[in-house]
């Protein structure tokens, strides 16, 4: 009972702060319908939050202790609520609609969390778990410290990774804190928390319109998509995963919609994939590099300086633990210093590297067990800039997943691994992760959008009026409103 | 969506983004259903693939896995005779000390040259070193004491 009072409050305080952000943004109101319905973006958020407070108070050396950090939370939270209540979300939140499906969805969603939480309660620590992440999270929650050779290295310990960000032991400890057991159950429970969340997030980011249930349809399929069972073996890349493809659908939401509000829940979620792997912050940067790009064509200034402005703060916030590394190390790591990487002789000398890694990747994305969502998202977003409908944001999508494949292929080829062959073949599983979510994301954004503007209206019930297409999303017409 | 790409492609041309976007939102619709009760299924698999063995705690199935299950013997031995605060420093031969960290936390693994509260002395033993045996591999000595 200890325990799980421990983990409902760790849970409920993120939600509360999550809801405090949303409601300071001005994206919801303080109503119980929408309140409901943006649970997953606001767990989403706090956890975020949290863990990246967590992590900059480890970093300084200040530790996680709950007797302050319980308190500086529900500080916050208040300052929050008041800053919310000078703000006004707009109309379009007030409307949760009627549609049972924006109800049964989120619940069928909840319940699958809940029965594959419950059902793990009693996995063991996995391979790598064992050596980095649940090892990591549990030292943390004892010593709040980045103490021993664990942290600052040792002969034997090359093995734990000892550059990986930190972002997911340090959330990992802070909820083993409050439920007062190092129990690897309460994790693999709160990484299914985060997956929940994130899925419940993008049609959340995207909703509005006759079609916004289906952005839970592909969402849902990259939930139960191969890559994410590693959540099962504790690993950080799912969470990291559902951080990056919230922050990209919450950069595109922003430059759509053209509230700001979105750029900053965008921005603590790409710190947090940063802040979780390397992978993150790659997948972070190629989300950024997409939406200001797409900002720079649109030859609008106040929605280049507002990617500029979550790009700025996602280094700040991943900043900290590189310098860190930088003042303690060096570390070894899978990533192969730059000197050699940009170097063209060497580029060629590893181009089999690339090759391989190309083609594993490729075997990932249209494994069955991946459901096309990759494929899917190529297409529709062709679709879309060849109809010259949502063009910008189908840009940033297949922007920032390019960019994200790129990235990893680069660190394959570049890789300075004895084995790379089988590095590659047993990573890939886990590497892909991060552009199957994008692209889940990418199409839970454009399908309602697309399917809303094509002209299916003779299909309707002759007494309803015929509807124009959709040429502005429901944000902007709340706006407008 | 499915009765509209029907009646779409019976009653007239579509554009093809028009198609395209019909198609995708039908594939990811008639996936989800089957993918969800496929992934059930999968995940009870990749569950049961990670049960532990008989006898040996979620913390020690890092050191079997890794080919190193002589070693449980001398992390128990560790965990009896070291308190929860102490700071440990391993000297001689190899160890699976990731693992061996797992096992021991909340004690601190620190390199010799740290200030310790413990050293572990393991395979060949210097003539010398006396504290608390284990079997013929390891002697405990506490530091200062």
């Amino acid at each position: 009972v200890r325990e799980f009072a421990g983990f409902a409050a760790f849970n409920g305080l993120a939600l509360a702060l999550g809801w405090a952000v949303l409601f300071a943004t001005a994206l919801m109101p303080l109503r119980a319908a929408p309140l409901a319905l943006a649970t997953g973006a606001a767990g989403l958020t706090g956890l975020a939050l949290m863990g990246l407070a967590a992590l900059m108070a480890v970093i300084a050396g200040l530790g996680m202790d709950l007797a302050v950090f319980g308190p500086l939370v529900v500080v916050a939270i208040a300052v929050l609520a008041v800053v919310g209540r000078r703000r006004r979300a707009a109309a379009e939140d007030d409307e949760p609609g009627g549609a049972r499906a924006r109800w049964l969805l989120p619940l069928l969603v909840v319940a699958f969390v809940a029965i594959q939480a419950l059902a793990s309660h009693a996995v063991p620590v996995a391979w790598d778990a064992s050596h980095i992440w649940t090892l990591k999270a549990f030292a943390l929650s004892s010593s709040g410290q980045l103490d021993g050779q664990l942290f600052t290295g040792g002969d034997g310990f090359s093995i734990a990774h000892l550059d990986y960000p930190l972002g997911w032991p340090v959330l990992g400890g802070l909820l083993v804190r409050f439920t007062g057991h190092a129990d690897q159950g309460w994790l693999i429970a709160e990484l299914w928390i985060v997956l929940g969340a994130a899925v419940l997030t993008v049609p959340w980011l995207v909703r509005g319109g006759r079609w916004a249930a289906l952005a839970f349809a592909p969402m849902i399929l990259a939930m139960v998509a191969a890559p994410s069972a590693g959540l099962l073996r504790g690993d950080a890349d799912v969470p990291m995963a559902c951080f990056a493809a919230a922050g990209v659908a919450g950069l595109a939401s922003a430059l759509e919609s053209k509230r700001r509000g979105y750029a900053v829940l965008a921005a603590i979620w790409l710190a947090m994939a940063a802040n979780m792997k390397n992978e993150g912050l790659a997948f972070a940067a190629a989300g950024l590099v997409a939406a200001f790009a797409v900002a720079v064509a649109g030859r609008r200034r106040s929605q280049i300086l507002t990617v500029a402005g979550a790009g700025v703060a996602v280094i700040a916030l991943a900043l900290p633990w590189k310098l860190w590394t930088s003042a303690h190390g060096p570390f070894t790591s899978d990533v192969a210093p730059l000197s050699d990487s940009l170097s063209l002789g060497y580029l060629s000398d590893h181009l089999p590297q690339l090759d391989l890694g190309a083609q594993t990747m490729l075997g990932r994305i249209i494994d069955p067990s991946a459901y096309w969502l990759v494929p899917a998202l190529l297409a529709l977003t062709g679709a879309a800039i060849a109809a010259r409908r949502y063009a910008p944001t189908a840009w940033l999508y297949l922007t920032a997943f390019v960019v994200s494949v790129l990235a990893v292929l680069w660190v394959y080829w570049t890789s300075q691994l004895t084995d790379v062959a089988g590095h590659i073949e047993r990573t890939t599983i886990r590497t892909i992760t991060g552009p199957l979510f994008i692209a889940a994301a990418g199409l839970a954004h454009l399908l309602p959008r697309l399917l809303g503007d094509l002209r299916l209206d003779e299909l309707a019930p002759p007494s309803e009026p015929r509807e124009e297409p959709q040429l502005v999303t429901a944000a902007e017409r709340g706006v407008a409103r | 969506v499915a009765a509209a790409f029907l009646r779409a492609l019976l009653t007239r041309r579509v554009p093809l983004s028009s198609g395209i976007t019909l198609v995708v939102a039908l594939l990811v619709t008639l996936l989800a259903v089957p993918g969800v009760w496929a992934a059930m299924r999968g995940l009870d698999g990749v569950r049961d693939g990670l049960k532990l063995a008989p006898g040996i705690t979620e913390r020690e199935k890092c050191l079997v896995d890794g080919g190193h299950p002589e070693v449980i013997g001398v992390a128990r031995f560790l965990q009896k005779n070291v308190p929860p605060d102490a700071r440990l420093a391993v000297r001689g031969g190899h160890l699976p000390e990731v693992c061996l960290q797992l096992s021991l936390l909340p004690r601190v693994m620190v390199k010799a040259s740290e200030p310790h509260t413990y050293t572990l002395y393991y395979g060949d033993i210097p003539e010398g070193v006396h504290g608390l045996a284990y079997e013929k591999d390891a002697v405990l000595v506490k530091e200062g004491g």
